[in-house]
């Protein structure tokens, strides 16, 4: 579950190290990258385990604690802590070249772009394991929003909705075509009563 | 509109630079298979555009009223006069500040990255005996240039208390016949 949904997430990290190390360490740095990622996530998974037991026990096989999780997972989608683990995961360092600095640099790249993962998407990973049945859609459509709210530059935080802006304007940018996309809506502007009394012939 | 090929690392900067002096020399170390791979590469493909690049990343200060001058090679006791032979460029530090300034959330910024195309530098530096074979079919147990000093000028000096520094330098190789990946090590 965890790499099927996660994996997508991990491309723009694994090109950086792809650009910025020798081919021959490539594979070693990936390798400890994913190590690192992989080790956060599993923490944070058997946390979220430990949580979905706890929460199935009261109500067997219902929807209220998917509800739960959904709503907790609204308010943090939209909240400014959420645009920060954002903002962070794009961050991503040169990585060093050589030797130990290498190894140590892509292991701590993976843990540290695992822990702003966990942060922004720990909330939405743990709706699909409420539901009672469902998983397999609600993941991928978790997935395809967490992969979506990626492709949104960073910003600064605040609360707002989140994690559909560069994707709806590229589907658009696909439907509509670029000179139409380009071209500036038709603005209404307000107009008061008695303007618009003075203008009426 | 063509791909744009993959490049190749041949080298980097050991760790971070804080530059304060007016001229700050760096030793880039240049891994030696990745730079044979690349002189004979750079043979058989300079024709078709293959190129050196020199990556300035990650470059963060507090003042960027100034113009970064970066030399290769430059000799340890060389005048001003002498210095414009060994200029593979200059970056200007306009909007560093900006972009090296925490945002809302506390994030530190990305700062500026600045590349320069030092391709006749490194092709002297490749042919000079003792560096990397020129030719696809040079033995490969011929020894690789394993460093390359690059030297930072500071067109004007920064003030007290301001900052500026380098998260990495680093020396790629880019060959157009191979737009998918990079060949070399």
């Amino acid at each position: 579950m965890l790499f099927a949904m996660m994996a997508p997430m991990t491309l723009p990290a694994l090109y950086r190290l792809r650009s910025g190390s020798f081919a021959r360490l490539r594979w070693a740095m990936y390798a400890l990258f994913v190590l690192g990622y992989g080790a956060v996530w599993m923490a944070a998974g058997l946390v979220l385990q430990l949580a979905e037991v706890a929460l199935r026990g009261a109500p067997p096989q219902g929807h209220g604690a998917a509800l739960a999780v959904g709503l907790i997972a609204v308010i943090w989608q939209s909240s400014p802590f959420k645009q920060r683990c954002l903002n962070r995961c794009h961050a991503h360092r040169a990585p060093a070249a050589f030797g130990g600095a290498a190894a140590r640099g892509a292991l701590a790249s993976g843990l540290e772009h695992g822990v702003w993962c966990v942060g922004s998407c720990w909330a939405m990973m743990w709706f699909p394991m409420l539901l009672p049945t469902g998983h397999l859609v609600a993941m991928a459509a978790v997935t395809l929003l967490m992969f979506c709210e990626r492709l949104d530059p960073p910003a600064t935080p605040a609360w707002r909705m989140r994690g559909l802006r560069t994707a709806l304007r590229w589907a658009r940018l696909q439907l509509v075509g670029a000179r139409a996309s380009a071209r500036p809506a038709a603005v209404a502007l307000p107009v008061s009563r008695g303007a618009a009394r003075r203008r009426a012939p | 509109m063509s791909e744009p090929s993959a490049a190749a690392l041949l080298g980097a900067s050991a760790a971070e630079l804080e530059v304060r002096q007016q001229r700050t020399d760096v030793r880039l170390a240049l891994r030696a298979e990745a730079t044979r791979r690349a002189a004979a590469a750079h043979a058989a493909g300079a024709a078709a555009g293959a190129r050196f690049y020199l990556v300035l990343e990650e470059v963060r200060g507090s003042f960027d009223a100034t113009a970064l001058d970066v030399l290769v090679h430059l000799p340890a006791s060389s005048g001003a006069g002498d210095e414009a032979a060994f200029v593979a460029g200059s970056v200007g530090l306009y909007g560093l500040r900006r972009a090296s300034a925490a945002n809302a959330g506390g994030d530190r910024g990305e700062g500026l990255r600045f590349l320069l195309d030092v391709t006749p530098f490194l092709e002297q530096v490749l042919a000079a005996p003792g560096a990397a074979p020129a030719t696809a079919t040079a033995t490969a147990t011929a020894p690789a240039a394993a460093e390359l000093v690059v030297s930072l000028r500071l067109r004007r000096q920064l003030p007290d208390g301001a900052a500026l520094s380098i998260g990495r330098i680093a020396i790629y190789h880019q060959d157009p016949r191979d737009p998918a990946a990079p060949r070399h090590e």
